[in-house]
């Protein structure tokens, strides 16, 4: 063996190793259960995971726009269907496409919603490279879990318990209206859509695709965050990728938010009021597909309805506290 | 031409931090893959198409003002090599009793070309970096003077690295005047030596005679190379996202709300920021010395154990090396060794005492380069502020010297023992810590608040244990952050330790069995994998010095 072989040889023999390493310490660092206490952020979305099986019909994934707009306890409320809110502030896609994964192991939507708003949020090579090496090494993903770490992990036994009342809705009853004179004033043009967003686009509505998912572009309504660009670029998209997309937005008769009530902070989300508009859209919506039938009367369902009651106990407190 | 995301100009400014994965996981490999492809004979070319792929994908457009230096050096560099092959061939055949007047005037005629040099490369740095700088204080003196006028402030673009770069063109052009080199013909070598890709960001400001052929006879990568130059790099990425990067919140926090803070957090601010910073800055130098080192390039190390100064002055020799040998080489000593300052020493040593004589006339060139210093660090007074600080220490150091010694001789104070030592460097610690407070200070204001708050309310709240916990849950962090970070300075500190009594410890390891050396190199790793500070919860912090 020449000597430029062996050295070839050492460091493709290191890097195995090196691999091996990291291979164990991924399954020592991955999350045993979905409590905070396990390391684990962004709780509420990662709450899915203590979902019982193959009971979400609707899927959301998104930034916090999705999280703010979409209310599943009252979409469950009015017509039974059941839907899990993913996103998480500023969400890339690339971490959209990891909740999408994590939650189709136990869980087959038929619907998944993707907010739109993301859809612009640039996805740097840093965050495409940190994020495939988090997917064949989690400790990548993980590795702040040090500071929790227990002899528990070094099972690999994985127990998620943890369930999210709200179904990863963000609560918000703060009003602080504005102006909305200027809110999806016609445009021409287009807003550019980074290359590496568009990759993962493809890649998620492939993933739908593959596991007989549809999928659909829904922009919630924003004053801060949405513009006609906006909206022509995603038009443009749904139309040439065959993507179904719904932009509230421009839906004002149907959800009529009032601007100086329906927000939390100055248009950037809508609050519980506005959530309240959009979800009941969205439900009937969801119902008016045909695919789902009421789980309403599904015992396997029943934990939907002690959530729905704790949440209603919680905003009528809310609003007898504040005497509206 | 609309160029902004021609062809990827600019679209990975990320790659300033030499330790993004973009960076080292394909920028880094594919040059290191291409460059042992090519021909031994083309290498300096794909070395030097790799620096400017770097500086187009991070600068876009702006990489205009590189060619420009570029081509600046090269013509300046020829037009002195002209009129100085001229001059020697008038001597050559001029009189004796001519000689004295023809080499003055070639001699103007050499310091006119490099006065136009100055004026252009200099004049590019101070009109895009201080521009702002300079008509926003106008605007204050028009408004205390009640003159109706405002200028509008303008705002320009920076290059990434144009503080290292112009430094490093006129550094030729003086030695090219100053005989020491030859000027090159050759603007391939000299767009290398001024573009090579790891030192463009942050230096080390490197000398013609240091790199330059160096670079443009690159060879072969060897093993030996390659290997260590990667474990230089992974010490820096140690340094940078274990320490630096993990303090970097908590710095933030007290800089930014200091009011809302004790006395005892704002010293630990302080402390905490010189840390950030040295780890930063030395961690970036360690990567960019590692990765010259892959392609067998040796570049001028840029920090030596700065803390274990035992004085001020000694710090800036072993801290930021090449800056403080640069302003030494082309500020100091051209102001002292000019005729007049000479003869001021000399009037001065008559009236003053051979100390005190030239300390005095050291004293004016001293100040020009601190004030530099301050001033090529930011446009803002906290920097002015910051060089003149050192000028103070340095100046009043040199001066009390005698009467130090003396004292030590009559108390029999033995200055060589270690408490001694250890004393004078904790002292220039603590006295370097006080510099950099006003350094990162949000403006010179504010540093004297915080001095002030921290000076008043240091003792009662030395351990102020409740504030230390509100700093910590407002970032996220807790005690296991702080003890890390605690961890990782002991084994760098170790490092230093070794490195302080002529230890490689690469070398070291080196001569250790595979088994060993893999072990070390799997722990560091994992190390850096594990407690470094990035991904979720985490933002990625540009490299401090890439912004001066």
């Amino acid at each position: 063996m020449t000597d430029t072989m062996k050295k070839v040889l050492k460091c493709v023999l290191f890097i195995a190793g090196l691999a091996a390493i990291l291979f164990v310490l991924s399954l020592v660092f991955f999350p045993k259960n979905n409590e905070k206490k396990d390391g684990i952020i962004d709780v509420a979305a990662n709450a899915i995971l203590g979902e019982p099986e193959n009971t979400i019909d609707v899927l959301i994934i998104g930034d916090s726009e999705s999280i703010n707009a979409i209310n599943p306890l009252r979409i469950w409320e009015q017509h039974g269907i059941a839907s899990y809110c993913c996103g998480t502030s500023l969400q890339l896609l690339s971490y959209s496409e990891y909740f999408l994964h994590q939650a189709f192991k136990s869980q087959s939507p038929k619907i998944v919603i993707l907010e739109t708003n993301e859809i612009f949020r640039e996805v740097t090579l840093d965050d495409l490279l940190l994020h495939q090496l988090e997917m064949v090494f989690p400790v990548f993903s993980f590795h702040s879990r040090w500071k929790v770490l227990s002899f528990r992990d070094i099972s690999p036994v994985i127990n998620y318990t943890h369930v999210d009342v709200e179904k990863g809705y963000y609560f918000s009853t703060v009003v602080s209206g504005t102006d909305d004179s200027d809110y999806m004033k016609e445009m021409p043009g287009e807003e550019p859509i980074p290359s590496i967003n568009m990759f993962y686009l493809r890649k998620i509505r492939s993933f739908c695709k593959e596991k007989g998912t549809r999928l659909i572009l829904v922009s919630t309504p924003s004053i801060v965050n949405w513009d006609h660009m906006k909206h022509n670029s995603i038009q443009r998209i749904s139309e040439e990728e065959g993507i179904e997309f719904i932009d509230m937005n421009l839906l004002r008769k149907e959800i009529p938010i009032n601007w100086k009530t329906d927000t939390r902070d100055r248009g950037d989300h809508v609050n519980y009021y506005g959530a309240e508009k959009v979800s009941a859209y969205l439900g009937k919506y969801l119902s008016e597909t045909g695919l789902f039938k009421s789980h309403r009367s599904d015992p396997a369902y029943s934990q939907w309805d002690v959530h729905l009651k704790e949440f209603n106990e919680r905003t009528e407190q809310f609003n007898s506290e504040s005497g509206s | 031409m609309q160029l902004s995301g021609f062809l990827g100009a600019g679209s990975a400014m990320s790659m300033t931090s030499f330790f993004t994965l973009t960076f080292f996981m394909v920028f880094v490999p594919l040059c290191v893959i291409s460059y042992t492809l090519v021909p031994n004979k083309l290498k300096k070319y794909q070395l030097l198409l790799a620096s400017y792929i770097f500086y187009w994908l991070v600068s876009g457009e702006l990489i205009i003002y590189l060619l420009l230096s570029t081509v600046s050096m090269l013509c300046f560099g020829l037009w002195l090599d002209r009129v100085q092959t001229k001059m020697k061939s008038t001597l050559s055949v001029t009189p004796k009793e001519e000689k004295k007047e023809t080499k003055k005037r070639y001699i103007k005629k050499q310091r006119l070309i490099v006065l136009l040099a100055v004026f252009l490369h200099i004049g590019i740095l101070l009109f895009l970096k201080y521009s702002a700088f300079f008509t926003s204080n106008v605007n204050i003196l028009f408004a205390f003077f009640k003159i109706p006028v405002a200028l509008t402030v303008p705002k320009y673009l920076l290059p990434i690295g144009i503080s290292f770069f112009t430094l490093q063109a006129m550094s030729y052009i003086f030695d090219v005047y100053h005989g020491v080199i030859k000027a090159d013909r050759n603007i391939g070598r000299l767009a290398l030596f001024l573009g090579f890709f790891p030192q463009i960001v942050e230096g080390p400001i490197c000398r013609y005679s240091q790199t330059a052929e160096q670079l443009w006879n690159a060879g072969p990568i060897k093993y030996e190379n390659l290997t260590f130059g990667i474990q230089r790099y992974l010490f820096g990425m140690l340094k940078k996202l274990v320490i630096a990067d993990r303090l970097s919140p908590i710095v933030i926090e007290i800089f930014d709300k200091y009011n809302e803070f004790s006395g005892g957090i704002i010293a630990l601010g302080a402390v905490f920021y010189t840390i950030q910073l040295y780890m930063d800055f030395s961690g970036s130098m360690d990567a960019v010395i590692g990765i010259a080192q892959i392609f067998g390039i040796r570049m001028p190390e840029n920090f030596e154990r700065p803390f274990f100064s035992r004085s001020i002055s000694e710090f800036w020799k072993r801290w930021h090396i090449t800056l403080g040998a640069w302003l030494k080489d082309y500020i100091f000593y051209p102001i002292v060794t000019a005729g007049k300052m000479k003869k001021l020493t000399a009037a001065a040593r008559k009236k003053i005492g051979n100390h005190f004589g030239p300390l005095l006339a050291g004293s004016i060139a001293l100040f020009c380069v601190w004030f530099c210093n301050g001033l090529w660090h930011g446009s803002a007074w906290n920097f002015i502020f910051f060089g003149m600080y050192h000028f103070v220490l340095i100046l009043s150091g040199n001066a009390i010297a005698p009467a130090v010694n003396s004292i030590n001789h009559h108390l029999h104070i033995n200055a060589d023992s270690f408490w001694y030592r250890l004393m004078q460097m904790v002292r220039t610690s603590v006295l370097v810590v006080i510099g950099e407070l006003f350094f990162r200070a949000n403006g010179l204001r504010n540093g004297f608040l915080m001095f002030g708050k921290m000076v008043t309310g240091l003792v009662p709240n030395l351990f102020d244990r409740q504030g230390l916990i509100n700093v910590l849950i407002r970032t996220g962090r807790n005690s296991l952050d702080l003890i890390i970070v605690a961890v990782t300075l002991v084994a760098v500190f170790a490092v230093s330790i070794l490195n302080e009594k002529g230890i490689s410890v690469r070398d070291e390891l080196a001569k250790r069995k595979i088994l060993i050396r893999w072990a070390v190199f799997y722990l560091l790793i994992v190390y850096i994998v594990i407690f470094g500070a990035y991904g979720a919860g985490y933002k990625p912090i540009d490299p401090l010095y890439a912004q001066f």
